[in-house]
Order: structure tokens, then sequence, then C-alpha cells
């Protein structure tokens, strides 16, 4: 059986490899990527916490469903974004959007 | 439980192993010579003339789109169909709604003739 | 070591490579196709706690369907990361890996502090030495979460289909938007 620790570990490695990303790259899809790893880190969390402290509670597994729902809610919009950016100004250097006016 | 995967990693390591093999066992066997016309990308004769890549209408990503919100609608519908019969009435109405609020965006892409292939 | 413990590293290891190579790969196309191999290595943890359903689902929702409008986000804004210009003087380029060290050495501050922090906490707290209790009946397959989903969770699940439609319409209208010029 693996130990709770090791999964935590896993999950806080794998969110601060994200964090890092979206703090660094300007370009704005690999931003959404790494945002994505985040929100996979804190689904690793959820889980592993229900499963060892209340096991056979589906309620972690629900709220990893419910978090995965809002993050496609959110890369479609985000991309959708990003693609009208990316047609105005062949540029999705996220430090070079100024306007925000349609 | 996890024992029941073991032949799914099983299958895994032959697929890996079989592709990584066939591909250096290639790359021993096969000639290599190669010459400027032989490298040149091939276009019916000719010199190809601009870049090879094009840029692909808005449109196609609203097929994606749409497919993303009804995969995530299919795995709470998945669900839903399983616990069906002992749930009982209260749960098929929440069904109902849920896909009736859905429905209302696939009216909706459809008028703005978005689904459309053109 | 048992054979579980011994797929959670290969899988976890997999797992971070691939979130690291999205963060560094040049080519932003192989940087999706590595996050597409992340995400499964996430689903091999789920299905490592037995949680079935949940990796499924993962392979379904975060492989098959984010991964793939990720792509097509990539393809359609045809951006390139890699911009060649004409070479800078030396001073030029001295200065700018200056700034470029400072753009990364906060944010790298920040996560790795983070991850520390965390990593701290967990060792702190005793949950490592917290060994997984054996599974009582099904929780965790469909039917338990479906039971739980539309009896406590009805109207989180309802708001759910909201936020699903609003996502599809506000797409909708922003890429036809930009059809239209």
């Amino acid at each position: 059986m693996i130990p709770l620790g090791y999964i935590l570990g896993f999950s806080a490695l794998l969110f601060g490899l994200g964090l890092y990303g979206a703090l660094t790259r300007r370009n704005a899809i690999r931003m959404v990527m790494s945002i994505e790893l985040m929100l996979n880190a804190v689904n690793v969390n959820f889980l592993a916490f229900s499963r060892y402290l209340n096991p056979g509670d589906p309620r972690g597994s629900i709220w990893a469903i419910f978090v995965m729902t809002v993050a496609a809610a959110e890369v479609a919009l985000g991309l959708a974004i990003i693609l009208m950016l990316s047609r105005r100004q062949d540029d999705i250097d996220v430090d070079k959007v100024h306007s925000l006016q349609g | 439980m996890l024992a029941a995967y073991t032949d799914v990693v099983t299958f895994l390591l032959v697929a890996v192993l079989f592709i990584a093999a066939s591909l250096f066992l290639g790359g021993l066997l096969r000639p290599h010579h190669p010459y400027p016309e032989k490298l040149s990308p091939y276009e019916c004769g000719k010199a190809p003339i601009g870049s090879g890549q094009v840029r692909f209408k808005v449109r196609y990503y609203i097929f994606a789109l749409v497919f993303l919100v009804f995969d995530v609608e299919a795995l709470f519908l998945y669900a839903w169909a399983v616990i069906l019969r002992q749930a009982g009435w209260p749960a098929l109405w929440e069904g109902i709604a849920f896909v009736a609020l859905l429905f209302v965006g696939l009216i909706y892409a459809w008028r703005k003739k978005v689904l459309k292939w053109v | 070591m048992n054979t579980t413990l011994l797929a959670f590293f290969i899988v976890a290891f997999i797992s971070l490579v691939a979130a690291w190579r999205v963060i560094t790969d040049p080519s932003i196309l192989h940087a999706g196709l590595w996050m597409g191999l992340s995400f499964v290595g996430v689903a091999g943890i789920f299905l490592l706690l037995e949680a079935e359903f949940l990796a499924g689902v993962q392979v379904l929702v975060y492989v098959g369907a984010i991964t793939t409008i990720i792509l097509f986000g990539i393809m359609l804004s045809d951006v390139g990361e890699v911009r060649v210009g004409p070479e800078p003087p030396g001073w030029v380029q001295a200065g700018a890996a200056w700034h470029r060290g400072l753009r990364h050495a906060f944010p790298l501050l920040v996560a790795a502090g983070f991850a520390g922090t965390m990593l701290g906490l967990y060792t702190q707290s005793g949950w490592g030495q917290l060994r997984e209790r054996p599974l009582e009946l099904a929780g965790l397959s469909v039917g338990g979460i479906g039971r739980e989903l539309f009896s406590t969770f009805a109207l989180p699940f309802e708001i759910a289909s909201l936020v699903l439609l609003a996502a599809l319409l506000g797409a909708i209208v922003l890429a036809m938007r930009e059809e239209e010029r």
C-alpha cells in the first residue's frame, strides 16, 4: 500500500511545476496548460484524502468530478479568448495584451 | 482489485517493447544514403512554394468545443444511467433538467448554424 | 517494496517528467502532447487509489477532451513560440539573459517555496504514516458516486450543467464574432 505522504508529495510537486509554468510562461496557451496541471494536482489531493481518511465515501471523487467540469468550461472559454487575441494581433504574449474591450 | 490490471500492464509493456525493437532493428538494417534531391519535399515534381502551414477557420474550434461540453455531459449521464433504476423519480427529473439545460446550448449552436460543415 | 508502491513510483515519475516537459518543451504542440501524458499518469494514480470510475473520467475528460481542444487551439492560433529574428549584439543578449534570470527567479522561489512548505507540512502532520484502510463496500464505484451525486449533490449537479451551458454559449459567441470579421 502507498503511504499517504507519497501521494501528497507527488501532488505538491505537480502543483509546484504548474505554478512555476503559469508564472513564467508568456504564451497564453502554455499558461492554460500549466493551470490544468495545477487542477490535476488538486484532484489528486481530493481523492487521496477521501480515500485515506474516510474510505468508501464517494464525496472526494464527486468533488474531483466537479473540478473537472469547471476545468472543461474554463478551457473552452479561455481558448476562445486566446483564439480571438491571436486573430487580432497575431501574437498571444500575455504581456502585450492591453486591451480588454471587444 | 488492482491485480485485474496485470493484463493491461503486460499488454502495455509488450506494445512498447515491440515498437522499440522494430524501430531499432529497422534503423539497423535499412540503407542510409541521403542526398539533396531525395531530402527535398516532394510536391508533384515542382519546388514547393510558401509555408506548409495554413490558417484554419475558427469554426473548427466550435466543433471541438461542442465535443468537449457533451463529453462532460456523457460522464454525468453514465453515472445517472447506472443508478436510475434504484434512485427512482427524483433522479429522473434531475437528469432531465440537466439534459434540457444543455439542449438549450445545442439549439443555440444549431440556430447559429455553427454545426454546418463548410 | 511491493508492486503497488513500485507502480506508484513509476507512474508518478512519468507524470512529473511529462509535466516538466509541458513547461520547457520548445515546441508548444509537443508541450500539449506531454500534457496528455501527464494526465494519463494522474489517471494511473487514481487507479492505484482504487478509484476506477474517476480514472476513467480522467481519461475521458482530460486526455480525451481537454488535450484535444488545447491541440485544436494551438493549431488554430498558429502561434509558434520561437521567433527567429536578426541576432542582437552581445551586450543586449547578456542583458536579456540577466532580465530573463530575474523574471524566472521570483516565480521559481514562489513555486519551490510552495511545494517545499506543503511537503514540510505533510511530514509534520503525521499524515505520511497513515496507511490505506481497506475499501468499505463499493463506495467509489459508479453506483456509489451516482447515488451521492443525485441526492446530496443534486443542486451542484444542476449548476454544473449551467456552467457548461454558459461556457458553450460564451465560446460560440466569441468564436462566431471572430468568424464574421
